[in-house]
C-alpha cells in the first residue's frame, strides 16, 4: 500500500502544477485593479501625483508591474515555501490573515462531520432495515425537507426557534469571552445547520446502499445460514455498503469547507468559506489563490484518501503500484 | 428509547470533540506587539512600556470577565480592524478609533467638533484659547498652550512633542512609499509642499516652544477658509510608543525628526542602513530599465533628463552607502523608517497606547474589545465614561434589530432598510427595544457620471437621463419609505440645509419622470438627429415605436456623424438599486431616443473603471453611495484642481464658486450660505451625478441603555458613549 500511495502523490505533481497555472490565470482573469482596491476610495487628499506614486509603489510592493509569466513563478515558489504572499485587504501574510478563520471552520466542521457520519449510518441502517416502518418514513419525509430547503432558511429557522423564541443560545456572531461553554453555546446552532445538510443527503445514501446490500444474494445466504441479524447486517451488509458511503462521506467533508461559507454569513461565523467570498469580492488575489489551491490540494488529496478508504472498508479493493 | 440515547450521546460528542479542540481562550492581549520591526534598542524600550501598561490595569485577562452588565455591545454588519487612517476606510473601524480617541471628538485634538459639527478648541486638551496672528506672507500662526496633566492610556505624559511629532511623522518624503498608506500629512501647514518633496530637511509650518507649547502655521494658499479651525486641527502621536528613539528638534525654521541623545548605533542599525541603501540603489536602476523600457514600448526617444536624475540618486546612495561601510552615517532615516513599519504592520492592528475615553484590548473574530482609560481626563463637555467595556462586534445584518430585541447586542446603528425600520419602531413600541433615533443621511446614492467624455459629457443628456427617471420609486422600494429626494448636495443634517434649505430647494429645478422634457434636453445636445446624421430625431415617431414593439424598439438618436446615442452604466451586484436602475431606465430612455445599458459587477470593478477611464470607456455612469465631507469643501470634488474630482468636472463656473466658497471669510456666515446656495444652483443645473435618495436612518438600542440620544450622522455612539450608560 505504500508503493501506492507513493505512486499517487507523485502522479499528483503534474496535476497540481496544471490546477495552480489554471488557477493562477483565472485569479488574473478577473476584472478590476486590485491596487486600486488597496487605496481608500474616499476621504484622501492625495493629489493625483501623490495617487499615481502610491500606486506605482503598491504595484511593485506587491509585483503586480511583473510580467504575468515572472508573476506565477514567483508566487508558486513562495507558495512552495509556505509563503503565501500579503493579503491586499490586510496588507499582512496570508498565512496570519486566514489563521483564524481556518481554525474557526476546523472547529466548525470538525463537529457537525462527525455528528452527521455517525447519525447518517445509524438512522440510514435503521431505515433500511425497517423499510416503510414509521422510522423510515418519518426520517425520509425529514431529509427530504433537509435537502430541499436552502441552508441559510435553516440556520435562520433555528435562530428564530433557539435563539429568539426560547432564548437557549446565542443567535450571531463569534464568542466573545472564550470560555469553553460560551465556545460551546455560539458553536451549537451553526455546528446544527451544517449538520442536518450533511445528515440528509447523507442518510439517504446509507439507507440505498443498505438496502441495496440487504437484497443481494449473499445477504439470503448468511440469514439461511443462521447468522444473527445483528451480524448480517453489520458485518455482512454493512461492510458492503460502506464503498459508496466512503465516496459520499468525503466530499461532504471536503464540500463543508467550501459549503459552509452560507451557514458562516448567516451566522456571521468567521470562517474561510465567508472570507473566500469577501477576498473575490475584493479581488484579493493572494487570499483567493491560497484557498483556490487549499480546495483543490483538498480535493485530490481527498480522491487519495478515499481509495485507501475503499481499500480499509472492502478487502475486494486492492491497492497496487 | 435505546434510539434516543444512542442519538443524544452521538451529539454531545460530536459537539464535545469540537470543544475540545477549541482549546483555551487566546486573546492576545494589547500588549503583547511584536517588537521585531522596530529593531533591537527599541525592543527594550517597548517591553518596558508593555510592562507598564499592564500594571497601569486591564489587561485582556481582566477583560475576560466582561459580564452583560459591565459590556455594551455595538452590532455591525463590518470591520476590518484598521485602527489608523490610510488604509481600507471603513465606518465602523473609524467607531473603534472614535472609542480610543485616535480619531473623533473625545481625544486631545488642539480643535475638535462639538455635537453641531462645528469647529471648536478643545478646553480639555490646551490651557487656553489658542492666539492666532496673521504674517506678513499671508500665512497665519496659532499658538497652543497645553494642559499639563494630559497622559495616554499607558501613563506616559503627553507633551508638545507628541504634537509636533504628530504633525511631521506622516509628512515626511517616501511616508506613503514605505507604508503604502493614503495619509499624506499636515498638508494645510507652511512649508508643507518643500517638505515633502524633499526640498528642504525642516518642516516650516510646526515648531515646539516648550515641553507644552507649540505653533502651527497655516499655509497662505489655504486662506481664507470659512472652516479655519479645521486646517489647524492636530493631535497627539504617542511617539514614546512609536517611536521611542526619536523625538523632534525645532528651530526658527521649523522642525524636523531626529534620533534621542544619547542613542548609540547598533551593527544592526548599520546593516539594516546599508541594506535600504541597496534596496534603494536597486529601484533606481530599475527605474533606469522602465524608462528605456517605455521609450521603446512607445517608440519615443529615452527621457535622457529622467536618466541623469536617476543615475545622480544611484551616485548619492552609493556615497551614502560607502559612508556607513565606514561608520559614518546618520541613523534617523532608519529609525523612522523603521517607526512607519511598526505604526503601518503593528499599531495599526493593535493600538496599544491611545488617549481616548477606551483603550484597546484585542480585535479578533471580527470583533473589536475596548475598556475604560482611567488615565482619560474626560471630554471637552467634562464628561467621562462610566461604562467598564465596550464591544464592537460584526453580526449579521439581516437580523440586527432582532438582535437589538433579544438583547444579544445593545446598538444597532444606521438602518436604512424600510422593512426594519418599521420592525424597529414595532419593537420600540412593544418595549422590546429602548428606543430609536432617527437623523437624516449626510449624503445620499446618485448616479455619477464621467463629465469629460462619452455621450455624458454632454450636461443635456446628464438632465435628461434625470427626466427618465422615477426617483421617488427608489425612496418607496429601496427605502420603504425612510428617504427624500433631494436635487443637490445637500442633506437635511447640514446646518446650511437648516438657514438656506426652503430657499434653495425652490430655486432648483426638481427631476422627475418627463419623457417630453427628457426629449427637449436631448434636443439641445449633439444627439438630435435620425440615423443619417441629418434628419432632425422625431419623439412622436419614438413614441410610436415604443408603442408598437418597445422589446425590438429600434430608432435611436445619433449625432451629426451618425454616432449613436448610447449610455451604459455600470452597477455594483451588491446595490439593490442597480436592479431598481435597471427595470426603469433603459425602457424610459427608448421613448426619448437614448440607448440605455446597465451592468452588473463588483465594486472593485466599478471603481476601476470609474477613476481610471479610457479615451473611448465603456462606462461612463456608476451607481454608487457619496458622503458630503466634514468640513463641507466640494472644491476638492468638483473644482477641475480637486483632489478627488473622480467625475472629471473641468468646469470654470463651478472651479469659481468652489474657490469661493471655500475662501469665505470665516466671520462672513451670510457669504458663505449665499456662496452655498449658488453652488447647489450650478450642481442642480450641471448634474455631476443625479442624487437618487438620501436615506433617514434609523438607530436602536436595547432597554438597558440609557443616555443614547441627540444622535447625528456625525455624532454616534462611539462619540456619545461618555454620556451613556447601563441600567
Amino acid at each position: 500500500m505504500l508503493r501506492y500511495i507513493v505512486k499517487r502523490l507523485i502522479n499528483l505533481i503534474p496535476v497540481i502544477i496544471i490546477i495552480s497555472i489554471l488557477i493562477f490565470s483565472l485569479s488574473k482573469a478577473m476584472p478590476g485593479d486590485p491596487i486600486l482596491n488597496m487605496i481608500p476610495r474616499e476621504g484622501s487628499k492625495m493629489t493625483k501625483k501623490q495617487q499615481e506614486d502610491l500606486y506605482k509603489s503598491l504595484e511593485h510592493k506587491y509585483g503586480y508591474d511583473k510580467p504575468l509569466v515572472q508573476q506565477y513563478f514567483v508566487w508558486a515558489g513562495r507558495t512552495l515555501k509556505g509563503d503565501y504572499g500579503d493579503s491586499l485587504q490586510s496588507r499582512g501574510p496570508v498565512k496570519d490573515y486566514l489563521r483564524e478563520p481556518m481554525k474557526n471552520t476546523i472547529y466548525l466542521n470538525l463537529g457537525s462531520s462527525l455528528i452527521s457520519f455517525i447519525l447518517s449510518i445509524l438512522i440510514g441502517i435503521r431505515s433500511a432495515v425497517h423499510q416503510g416502518g414509521f422510522f423510515d418514513r418519518f426520517f425520509q419525509v425529514l431529509t427530504l425537507l433537509g435537502i430541499s430547503v436552502p441552508t441559510f432558511f435553516i440556520g435562520l429557522c433555528f435562530i428564530f426557534i433557539f435563539a429568539f423564541r426560547l432564548g437557549r443560545f446565542p443567535a450571531n456572531g463569534m464568542p466573545r469571552n472564550g470560555g469553553g461553554k460560551e465556545r460551546f453555546s455560539y458553536l451549537f446552532l451553526p455546528t446544527l445547520t451544517l449538520t442536518v445538510g450533511s445528515m440528509a443527503s447523507l442518510s439517504r445514501y446509507v439507507r440505498n446502499s443498505m438496502l441495496d446490500a440487504l437484497n443481494e444474494d449473499y445477504i439470503r445466504t448468511a440469514r439461511a445460514k443462521g447468522l444473527k441479524e445483528k451480524t448480517v447486517i453489520y458485518s455482512h451488509a454493512l461492510r458492503n455498503a460502506m464503498i459508496p458511503i466512503v465516496t459520499s462521506f468525503t466530499w461532504t467533508i471536503l464540500g463543508m469547507f467550501s459549503g459552509s461559507a452560507i451557514t458562516e454569513s448567516v451566522f456571521s461565523y468567521r470562517g474561510i468559506g465567508n472570507m473566500l467570498i469577501q477576498s473575490v469580492l475584493a479581488q484579493d488575489y493572494n487570499v483567493v489563490l491560497a484557498l483556490s489551491m487549499f480546495y483543490a490540494l483538498l480535493t485530490v488529496l481527498g480522491n487519495l484518501i478515499m481509495d485507501i478508504a475503499y481499500a480499509l472498508v472492502d478487502p475486494r479493493v486492492k491497492l497496487e503500484a | 428509547m435505546k434510539t434516543k440515547k444512542i442519538f443524544s450521546s452521538v451529539m454531545a460528542l460530536g459537539l464535545a470533540m469540537t470543544l475540545a479542540s477549541c482549546g483555551g481562550g487566546d486573546d492576545k492581549p494589547a500588549d503583547s506587539k511584536s517588537t521585531e520591526d522596530n529593531g533591537s534598542a527599541v525592543t527594550e524600550d517597548n517591553t518596558s512600556t508593555a510592562a507598564e501598561t499592564t500594571e497601569g490595569g486591564d489587561t485582556a485577562e481582566d477583560f475576560e470577565a466582561v459580564t452583560d452588565d459591565n459590556t455594551l455591545v455595538i452590532g455591525v454588519d463590518s470591520l476590518n480592524g484598521d485602527f489608523i487612517q490610510g488604509y481600507r476606510n471603513d465606518a465602523h473601524d473609524v467607531k473603534a478609533r472614535e472609542f480610543m480617541g485616535i480619531e473623533g471628538s473625545l481625544g486631545y485634538g488642539t480643535y475638535i467638533r462639538n455635537r453641531d459639527g462645528v469647529y471648536i478648541w478643545n478646553p480639555v486638551a490646551l490651557k487656553e484659547e489658542p492666539k492666532s496672528v496673521k504674517n506678513d506672507d499671508g500665512s497665519e500662526t496659532t499658538t497652543f498652550k497645553l494642559a499639563e496633566d494630559l497622559v495616554f492610556s499607558d501613563g506616559s505624559k503627553i507633551t508638545a512633542d507628541d504634537y509636533v511629532m504628530g504633525a511631521l511623522f506622516e509628512s515626511y518624503p517616501n511616508y506613503a512609499t514605505v507604508t503604502g498608506s493614503s495619509n499624506i500629512g499636515a498638508d494645510t501647514l507652511k512649508g508643507y509642499n518643500d517638505f515633502k518633496e524633499g526640498k528642504t530637511d525642516r518642516f516650516a509650518g510646526v515648531k515646539k516652544i516648550d515641553d507644552y507649547t507649540f505653533e502651527t502655521t497655516v499655509d497662505k494658499s489655504f486662506l481664507p477658509y470659512y472652516d479655519a479651525d479645521a486646517l489647524k486641527a492636530t493631535g497627539p502621536l504617542p511617539s514614546a510608543y512609536i517611536c521611542p528613539n526619536l523625538t523632534v528638534d525645532s528651530n526658527d525654521e521649523g522642525s524636523k525628526i531626529v534620533v534621542k541623545e544619547g542613542y548609540e548605533v547598533t551593527d544592526e542599525d548599520k546593516d539594516n542602513y546599508i541594506k535600504a541603501m541597496d534596496t534603494q540603489i536597486e529601484n533606481e536602476k530599475q527605474n533606469i530599465e522602465d524608462e528605456k523600457e517605455y521609450a521603446k514600448e512607445e517608440e519615443v526617444s529615452v527621457d535622457q533628463d529622467a536618466i541623469s536624475e536617476y543615475e545622480e540618486n544611484i551616485k548619492n546612495l552609493e556615497d551614502k552607502k560607502a559612508k556607513a561601510e565606514s561608520g559614518d552615517f546618520d541613523p534617523t532615516q532608519l529609525l523612522l523608517e523603521q517607526a512607519w513599519l511598526f505604526y503601518d504592520n503593528d499599531y495599526r492592528f493593535n493600538p496599544a497606547v491611545t488617549e481616548g475615553p477606551y483603550k484597546f484590548v484585542s480585535y479578533k473574530n471580527n470583533m473589536a474589545k475596548m475598556t475604560i482609560n482611567d488615565k482619560y481626563k474626560g471630554d471637552f463637555e467634562g464628561k467621562k465614561p462610566t461604562i467598564p467595556n465596550v464591544i464592537i462586534q460584526v453580526v449579521n445584518p439581516k437580523i440586527g434589530v432582532e438582535l437589538l430585541s433579544n438583547g444579544d447586542i445593545d446598538i444597532w446603528e444606521d438602518e436604512a432598510d424600510g422593512g426594519r425600520i418599521d420592525q424597529m419602531k414595532k419593537a420600540a413600541d412593544e418595549g422590546k427595544i429602548g428606543g430609536f433615533e432617527t437623523y437624516d443621511r449626510d449624503g445620499y446614492g446618485s448616479l455619477k457620471f464621467i463629465c469629460d467624455r462619452g455621450p455624458t459629457q454632454y450636461k443635456e443628456v446628464r438632465q435628461a437621463i434625470a427626466f427618465l427617471m422615477d426617483r421617488n420609486d427608489f425612496v418607496q422600494n429601496f427605502a420603504g419609505g425612510y428617504a427624500v429626494v433631494t436635487n443637490g448636495m445637500y442633506g437635511s443634517s447640514q446646518w446650511m440645509y437648516k438657514e438656506r434649505g426652503a430657499d434653495v430647494e425652490a430655486k432648483l429645478t426638481n427631476y422627475t419622470l418627463n419623457i417630453d422634457e427628457a426629449n427637449k434636453r436631448l434636443d439641445a445636445s449633439p444627439y438630435k438627429f435620425e440615423k443619417d446624421g441629418k434628419t432632425p430625431f422625431d419623439p412622436a415617431k419614438a413614441q410610436e415605436a415604443y408603442q408598437k414593439d418597445s422589446a425590438n424598439f429600434d430608432y435611436w438618436r445619433y449625432d451629426k456623424d451618425g454616432k449613436q446615442l448610447q449610455v451604459n452604466q455600470f452597477g455594483s451586484t451588491d446595490s439593490e438599486i442597480t436592479t431598481l436602475l435597471n427595470n426603469q431606465l433603459p425602457d424610459n430612455a427608448k421613448q426619448a431616443g437614448m440607448e440605455y445599458n446597465v451592468q452588473a459587477g463588483d465594486f472593485g470593478t466599478l471603481m476601476t473603471k470609474l477613476k481610471y477611464p479610457e479615451e473611448n470607456p465603456d462606462y461612463t455612469a456608476f451607481n454608487m453611495g457619496l458622503g458630503f465631507g466634514t468640513p463641507f469643501d466640494p472644491w476638492y470634488q468638483y473644482s477641475s484642481e480637486g483632489n478627488d474630482n473622480d467625475s472629471r468636472v473641468n468646469d470654470p463656473e463651478c472651479d469659481r464658486i468652489t474657490q469661493e466658497l471655500r475662501t469665505t471669510d470665516p466671520d462672513d456666515k451670510e457669504g458663505y450660505l449665499d456662496k452655498w446656495e449658488e453652488f447647489q444652483l450650478w450642481y442642480n443645473d450641471y448634474l455631476p451625478e443625479i442624487p437618487l435618495y438620501s436615506n433617514q436612518y434609523h438607530s436602536g438600542y436595547s432597554t438597558r441603555v440609557e443616555g443614547y440620544t441627540g444622535v447625528t450622522p456625525t455624532w454616534s455612539a462611539s462619540q456619545q458613549i461618555d454620556s451613556m450608560s447601563l441600567k
